[in-house]
């Protein structure tokens, strides 16, 4: 076997199905090639990691993070509620006052004392009217009366 | 407790139906998270998170496959995306001690490991995470973490057959990349 069919068989070899001429030309070549050599055995030590992996011990504490976490998220959620929740109750308040304020505005406007005061305005235009004309006559008269 | 039982406690957001899910199943999201991660601290992170997602969207478990299965899916789905945000942050720079203490395999291994030995976890690892997706998904839960076929083909919604079918690519792949990467090392 030369570099190039070690290399070929290499993944047969990691597999160990290689049959029994196969793994003596093999390993008569890995006897030879030193560079060969060092490949199949990094390969090997390096894909023998897979067979041993690494088992975490649990945390102890993850169940306490774990609610600490769920609880402080609520209170993130009821924080940020009433972070919305407060401008718009603001919002509402004065809306509220607004309303009430033209509601009860409207409900002490007498409108029966603006229409008499409009009618009494009227009255006293023509009562004006009326002494105008009178004194105009008055006048004419104490005219006509010279002459 | 039975697995229906533990699902109602929790929907009912009974804490000590917390506690057993976490008891129960800590050691499965952990150590699949660690597979994909290969860093302790980000695989406890990631594991706090997928308890967290559990809890909150444990209505929409409609109990059609097993608590386990759907695990298994949110610690692979959680851990790919971080290693998808671990490499954009340091594609940008960000994070440049990551690159030397943490991801490298410093702390997923024991400390009395050589460190020929970490430098070829690192090389396995930075290899396996070179694979396309689902052979990577398949390989891992597989080979890292004793995964079944039949529990894999449901993890990943495929075939029985397609997960052989994966898992024999990602072997062949992974042992051309490492056989290059030594053939360059080696010279």
């Amino acid at each position: 076997m030369n570099c190039k069919e070690i290399h070929n068989k290499l993944n047969a070899y990691l597999e160990s199905s290689l049959d029994d001429d196969q793994l003596r030309d093999f390993n008569m070549h890995l006897d030879a090639c030193d560079t060969c050599k060092k490949v199949v055995s990094e390969m090997e030590l390096t894909m023998q990691i897979l067979d041993r992996p690494v088992k975490l011990e649990a945390d102890p504490f993850m169940h306490t993070r774990i609610i600490a976490e769920l609880e402080n998220e609520s209170e993130t959620v009821k924080w940020k509620f009433k972070q919305v929740l407060q401008p718009v109750l603001l919002g509402m308040i004065i809306l509220v006052g607004v309303y009430l304020g033209i509601g009860l505005g409207n409900r002490f406007y007498d409108e029966d004392v603006f229409s008499n005061q409009q009618d009494s305005e009227v009255n006293l235009i023509d009562l004006e009217i009326d002494t105008y004309a009178n004194i105009t006559s008055d006048i004419e008269t104490f005219l006509l009366s010279e002459e | 407790m039975s697995e229906q039982e533990l699902i109602d406690a929790i929907k009912r957001q009974d804490p000590h139906a917390y506690r057993s899910l976490i008891d129960q199943y800590q050691p499965l999201v952990l150590n699949t998270c660690y597979s994909f991660v290969q860093s302790e601290d980000d695989a406890k992170d990631l594991t706090q998170e997928v308890f967290i997602e559990v809890i909150r969207s444990i209505k929409k478990f409609r109990g059609e496959s097993k608590i386990s299965t759907w695990l298994y899916r949110m610690a692979v789905n959680r851990s790919l995306n971080h290693i998808k945000k671990y490499k954009r942050r340091s594609l940008f720079g960000e994070v440049e001690e990551i690159n030397k203490g943490d991801f490298t395999a410093s702390d997923s291994f024991n400390a009395d490991k050589s460190i020929e030995d970490q430098e070829r976890s690192k090389v396995l690892f930075d290899a396996i995470n070179s694979l396309k997706k689902n052979q990577r998904i398949a390989f891992t839960l597989h080979k890292v973490e004793g995964v079944s076929y039949a529990e894999i083909a449901e993890i990943m919604n495929i075939t029985t057959y397609s997960v052989e079918s994966l898992i024999y690519r990602a072997k062949s792949n992974l042992q051309k990349k490492l056989l290059s990467y030594y053939q360059k090392n080696m010279q």
